[in-house]
């Protein structure tokens, strides 16, 4: 077992509790505790899954983004056709000017007007950080499964053994 | 529409249990029907809107205005509004477009409204025939505890 109390994101490793003799009380109390924790974990669990499944989303999107940027870079002193959603079915035909200037659509009703090589590195930069969460978040949720494990299996030990304490008192 | 399950089986001679696991059932259908619902309502008002912006955005008038150009959910260009050949591009599901006119494309999102409307409606009536059938499964189910309370008091 790791000798180090929390990974890298605070998240407090789970002991493995080692036991010779329990009396009834002290084990009632083990269980509790045991669930306790793995009731923090799992909700820990459910709230990384939640951004995983947003980060999941918004990866793609920031690479379609950057990739576009990038093509506008390259036709910069042309005017393009294009064809632009009007709607969530219909599409219509548009040309876009000439231009050394992009607009992002930062969220929270926020636009900002960037050069084209400014938007670049923005957009390069929000896809390194959005990769580098998720590997993080995907490392937590392995070691969150592991702890929870962990406390599954304690309480299946204590739990067998007050099953073992009731037998010998009968 | 074919008669449903519940009213080929006797409703009395089924105890209480069961009849609270039918209640169950029929209100988890009514559920799904109801999302199934809101989700038709939802798709209809995009295809109001579809209409509408059909109907106010692809004219001539506008033709050359400066519009942003949306290239993604988050980049906008400047840009001019083009006109060619008064068309547009309809997405008509499975991967397929297809270019129609304005007015061929108000046509064809009315239809699309059309449909949703009736199918709306559809589920409205299939949602009240089961609240019909919760309300009588409910009321053989007081009758019955009406009746065993008695004969338990006896």
């Amino acid at each position: 077992m790791d000798s180090s109390n929390t990974n890298g994101r605070g998240i407090p490793a789970a002991e493995f509790y080692e036991f010779k003799e329990l009396s009834l009380e002290e084990a009632e109390k083990q269980l509790t505790r045991f669930q306790e924790f793995i009731a923090k974990y799992r909700f820990m669990e459910t709230s990384i899954v939640r951004r995983v499944a947003g980060l999941d989303e918004k990866l793609p999107e920031i690479e379609k983004t950057l990739q576009t940027v990038t093509f506008l870079e390259a036709e910069q002193d042309e005017n393009l056709d294009v064809l632009y959603e009007l709607d969530d079915t219909l599409y219509a035909n548009a040309q876009v000017t000439a231009s050394n200037t992009v607009c992002l659509w930062l969220g929270a009703n926020v636009m900002l007007e960037y050069p084209v090589a400014e938007a670049k590195t923005l957009l390069t930069s929000k896809l390194e950080a959005a990769k580098e969460t998720l590997k993080t978040c995907k490392e937590d949720l392995e070691f969150l499964r592991a702890q929870i494990t962990t406390m599954e299996v304690n309480t299946a030990r204590v739990y067998n053994h007050t099953v073992e304490l009731k037998r010998r008192q009968k | 529409m074919s008669t449903p399950e519940t009213q080929s089986i006797d409703l009395t001679k089924l105890s209480i249990e069961q009849l609270s696991e039918l209640v169950k059932q029929l209100n988890s259908e009514i559920d799904y029907l109801a999302t199934s619902s809101a989700q038709l309502s939802q798709a209809l008002t995009k295809f109001t809107e579809c209409i509408s912006c059909v109907k106010n955005v692809v004219k001539d008038e506008n033709n050359g205005k400066e519009i942003l150009v949306p290239l993604t959910a988050s980049l906008y260009v400047p840009g001019r509004f083009k006109l060619k050949d008064n068309k547009v591009l309809v997405d008509i599901g499975t991967g397929y477009f297809v270019e129609k006119t304005a007015e061929e494309a108000a046509v064809y999102y009315e239809g699309k409204c059309e449909y949703l409307r009736k199918s709306i409606g559809g589920l409205e009536g299939a949602i009240d025939a089961k609240n019909a059938q919760v309300r009588a499964v409910q009321q053989i189910t007081q009758e019955k505890f009406m009746k065993e309370r008695k004969t338990a008091a006896k």
